[in-house]
């Protein structure tokens, strides 16, 4: 029985368990059960899946290049390592005739150099080689070998034909499954990764994810070797480590810089890949790979033989394959680093060109992923940068806000802070300064933090940076880069801000870096930011030293004025007190009413003016002490009352007589001080008395009374009042009366003189009585009253 | 002959009106504030006056029997308040076109360098000044040479 394409129905089971067979392998090393499935069809004891070498050329005239092993199974062998099947021998001569050739019996077959290590080896005596296309338009063979002579026959050989028709496509769905099946576990361990690290960032989530990426990575190509490496742009620039390897105790070079000798330096340098199929058979290979890889170095070449050497436990002349590829991790066209397989363990033993492409696909998928966390570190360390640098200032401020409340700020303590805050918050700053700079273009000196003095290369070059932005001359140009001097081992980068001062660089903040790590645009902006809160500090600083200085001249002033005050008034008191004692003896003797009219209105005068020079006094001393000192005595009645009465008299002298008023002195009320005792300094309460008088004169209306009577007050309390009727004392204008300096809008306009002082002191002399000042609202009915309120 | 007081001090104007009585044979007219001297000045049943004689510090105006007080202009404070209310009572004066050749006496307690910067503006005025320390003959003497009378009947005995 046929099928429809006149294959047998047992030779179509067979392919189709042959097609399953090969679907159900998930390794490239599966091939060898599909070479398996067929040998055993055809009772043979082993099969191998040869084809050309990359540097082969068979169409050429004539013919060179060799063949390998792609995948092998033997029933008794576990393993061969043989690949490299020369153009003449069966198995060449029947790729290049495009024919079948099958020899019966090795030994005595005149085509086959049966003295050859395989023969020897494996027992073979029979065998037969069905030539097929292999990708890339190459050629290649399925060769089956059985142990006993004999040979294959020939509808064995046609179904065989078949069944190698179908191998080359069965591999390369093998091969597909494979590349499919790495990547989809590549993106999903990274997917699990990425998804770990933006919980929880941290470098050892992402060394630990790139190294099992690495691992994944060598599964798939079967590598003794697979390692990646990459450049951390954030800490190390330019610089690319191996951050992962599944042959560490082997990879010594832990970093590269592109353009190194080495194979790895050269994919880093171009952003190509390199791929070698054997370093070991290489030298036939070189001037075609010398071609394809201009400049390369091969230095890695013999550490890598020698290693395979050791591992198959086999000359180097018998390795398999011992491939290499490396190719660019990159994202778009940004250069991120590498990943390198290096000979492969098992079969297939070498790597395919096919195999860069996905050895590519796997290094973007790896690079997305490094990139991604590169990205998410560099906003943490922002994050954290803004952070630091918010809390900093905060904590300058604080610092700064303690010195100003002092009388001698610790501006260099607040300095040593700011640099603190500068290091706290750009990672690369090893080393921050304030370089104060005198005006006079004098030596400047640097503030470091404590305990951390600067090796001499290091303070010269910080030095010679804020010289550099000084000379420049432009306080408000920000932070800046700052070239190292060539002279400085240690520092790499350095970042300068100016701190202005009156429109010129007063001195320089400056950062540096030991470290690869260039300064970020951040960090720029950082440093600006604390050079102006330093520049802010200094400013206040001399704000506050000029005012403190202002303050203090002005209280000397103040002081030399009080003592002027005191001086003037003391000089006039003893002629006005002369003069009013003079006057006021006079008054007790025989006089014409005439001249006694003129004494009387003089002694209202000379009155007035001793009040005047006693508020002088009073002002002086307020202002200089804050309090008026009494002399307290116990009073009499005929003292308190006299006193009142003359004071009366003296302001009736002074008053318009136009307008008139008379000031009446009630007596009754002072008769309580017959019985009780009221303590009191009676020159001050002469003045506090006149003042309030003069006051009730000054604002009353025109035909009224002054009236002024004593008493006891609801609350126990020996009173002077003095009431009248005139100007309105509205009850929000109560508390105001007694403020230093308050004058009422109308009171203004009806007396010119007065500077608001009077009630003031006479307030401050109540105190002083350990009594009060009681001034009233104005009644409806119109008075207005004023109490002098003295405990008994 | 008009002459006009312009004085808030009671026992001042008393003693003024005693020597310019004693020298001058008309009663002159007393002012005591600045509003009233305005208010005066605005009145068309007073002659012209021969000369005026101004206090410079002086109260805008008097409580009212009934305890009001008269609003003073805007520009009270701003023109120098209780401080320059002479010199702006003259300058009132003058601005009256009739009486813009009234000569005016400042006769106040303040220096002549207190009112320097007045004096220089008031050049081309009819302003005359005399220090209240001055012995009234000197008060008698300047009026009379303003009102044209060289001799005046003065007789510093008469005066306070």
């Amino acid at each position: 029985m046929a099928t429809s394409a006149g294959i047998s129905r047992p030779t179509a089971d067979k392919v189709r368990e042959l097609v399953m067979t090969a679907l159900g392998q998930t390794k490239l090393a599966g091939m060898s059960s599909v070479l398996q499935f067929i040998a055993e069809s055809f009772d043979a004891d082993g099969c191998i899946l040869w084809e050309e070498t990359p540097g082969s050329r068979l169409k050429a005239d004539p013919p060179v290049g060799e063949f390998f092993a792609v995948a092998q199974w033997f029933r008794r062998m576990p393993f061969w390592t043989t690949y490299k099947l020369d153009l003449g021998c069966v198995t060449g001569q029947a790729v290049l005739a495009g024919k079948t050739a099958s020899v019966e019996d090795a030994k005595i077959d005149p085509r086959v150099d049966f003295s050859l290590p395989f023969f020897k080896r494996t027992g073979i005596r029979s065998f037969c080689a069905i030539p097929i296309p292999c990708p890339d338009d190459r050629k290649g063979s399925l060769d089956l070998y059985r142990l006993p002579p004999g040979g294959f026959a020939p509808d064995e050989l046609d179904i065989a034909r078949r069944m190698a028709d179908l191998v080359p496509g069965l591999f390369q769905a093998i091969r597909d499954r494979v590349s499919f099946g790495v990547l989809r576990e590549l993106d999903l361990h990274l997917q699990e990764a990425e998804q770990r690290i933006a919980a929880e960032a941290g470098d050892a989530a992402v060394n630990e994810a790139l190294q099992r990426a690495c691992v994944l990575v060598g599964d798939a190509f079967r590598s003794l070797e697979t390692s990646l490496v990459l450049e951390d742009r954030l800490r190390t620039p330019n610089r690319y480590d191996v951050v992962a390897t599944t042959f560490s105790q082997h990879v010594s070079k832990k970093s590269y810089v592109a353009g190194e000798p080495g194979l790895t330096p050269w994919v880093l340098e171009h952003q190509r890949p390199v791929d070698v199929f054997d370093l070991a058979c290489f030298e036939q290979d070189r001037p075609i790979l010398d071609a394809r890889y201009p400049d390369i170095t091969w230095s890695d070449r013999d550490h890598v033989l020698d290693i395979m050497a050791k591992r198959f436990d086999l000359p180097i002349d018998d390795l398999p394959p011992v491939s290499f590829i490396c190719v660019p991790v990159t994202v778009g066209e940004r250069l991120l680093g590498a990943l390198r397989c290096c000979a492969a363990l098992r079969a297939p033993h070498y790597y395919a060109e096919r195999d860069v492409e996905l050895l590519k696909l796997l290094a973007t998928r790896i690079g997305q992923f490094w990139d991604s966390s590169q990205r998410q570190r560099e906003i943490a360390e922002k994050i954290a940068s803004l952070r630091s640098i918010t809390e900093g200032v905060s904590r300058l401020n604080r610092l700064a806000q303690t010195e100003f409340q002092g009388q001698h700020p610790n501006l260099r303590g607040v300095d040593v802070e700011a640099v603190g805050v500068l290091r706290s918050a750009v990672i690369a700053a090893d080393i921050a300064a304030v370089v104060n700079m005198s005006a006079a273009g004098g030596p400047a000196e640097a503030t470091l933090p404590p305990g951390e003095p600067l090796a001499p290369g290091d303070m010269a070059a910080v030095l010679t940076a804020a010289e550099a932005l000084r000379a420049g001359n432009n306080p408000q140009a920000g932070a800046v880069a700052v070239a190292v001097p060539a002279s400085c081992e240690r520092i790499r980068h350095m970042i300068a801000a100016p701190l202005p001062a009156d429109g010129a660089v007063d001195g320089v903040l400056v950062a540096a870096s030991a470290g690869e790590r260039e300064f970020t645009p951040l960090a720029l902006a950082v440093a600006g930011l604390v050079a102006e809160q330093i520049s802010l500090y200094h400013d206040l600083a001399r704000t506050l030293d000029g005012r403190r200085e202002a303050e203090r001249e002005r209280r000397e002033a103040a002081l030399r004025q009080v003592r002027t005050y005191q001086n003037l008034a003391h000089q006039l008191r003893s002629p006005v007190l002369a003069a009013l004692r003079k006057v006021s003896e006079e008054l007790k003797t025989n006089l014409p009413p005439l001249v006694r009219d003129q004494l009387a209105s003089i002694r209202g005068s000379l009155s007035w003016a001793s009040t005047m020079v006693w508020s002088t006094q009073m002002f002086a001393q307020l202002t200089e002490c804050g309090e008026v000192l009494a002399n307290l005595r116990p009073v009499t009645r005929m003292d308190l009352l006299a006193l009142v009465q003359t004071a009366a008299r003296d302001e009736q002298e002074r008053l318009d007589p136009d307008r008139g008023i008379d000031v009446m002195v009630s007596s009754a009320g002072f008769v309580v001080l017959e019985q009780r005792t009221v303590w009191m300094d009676l020159e001050l309460i002469e003045h506090a008395v006149s003042n309030l008088l003069d006051n009730a004169g000054k604002y009353s209306v025109p035909r009224s009374k002054v009236e002024v009577y004593a008493g006891v007050s609801k609350n126990d309390r020996f009173h002077v009042t003095f009431r009248n009727k005139g100007l309105r004392i509205l009850p929000q204008d109560v508390p105001n009366c007694v403020k230093r300096g308050w004058r009422g809008e109308q009171a203004k306009l009806v007396t010119g003189s007065g500077s608001g002082v009077g009630l003031w002191l006479v307030d401050h002399v109540m105190k002083a009585h350990n009594g009060e000042l009681l001034v009233l609202p104005t009644t409806p009915d119109g008075w207005t009253e004023v109490k002098l309120l003295f405990r008994f | 002959m008009a002459i006009w007081l312009v004085e808030d001090d009671p026992t001042q104007a008393k003693d003024i009106l005693a020597v310019l009585k004693s020298a001058f044979p008309t009663l002159p007219l007393l002012m005591k504030t600045e509003q009233e001297f305005l208010a005066v000045l605005k009145s068309t049943v007073l002659a012209r006056p021969d000369v005026v004689i101004f206090d410079v510090m002086l109260p805008w105006t008097e409580i009212a029997e009934d305890g009001t007080v008269v609003r003073a202009p805007e520009d009270y404070e701003e023109s120098g308040g209780f401080f320059r209310a002479g010199i702006r009572c003259a300058e009132a004066l003058w601005a009256n076109p009739a009486f813009s050749e009234v000569p005016a006496v400042l006769f106040t307690v303040l220096t002549n360098g207190d009112l320097a910067k007045d004096l220089k503006r008031l050049e081309g005025r009819p302003v005359h000044y005399l220090s209240k320390k001055e012995l009234p003959e000197k008060l008698i003497a300047l009026v009379g040479s303003l009102v044209g009378d060289e001799n005046p009947g003065l007789s510093a005995g008469n005066v306070r």
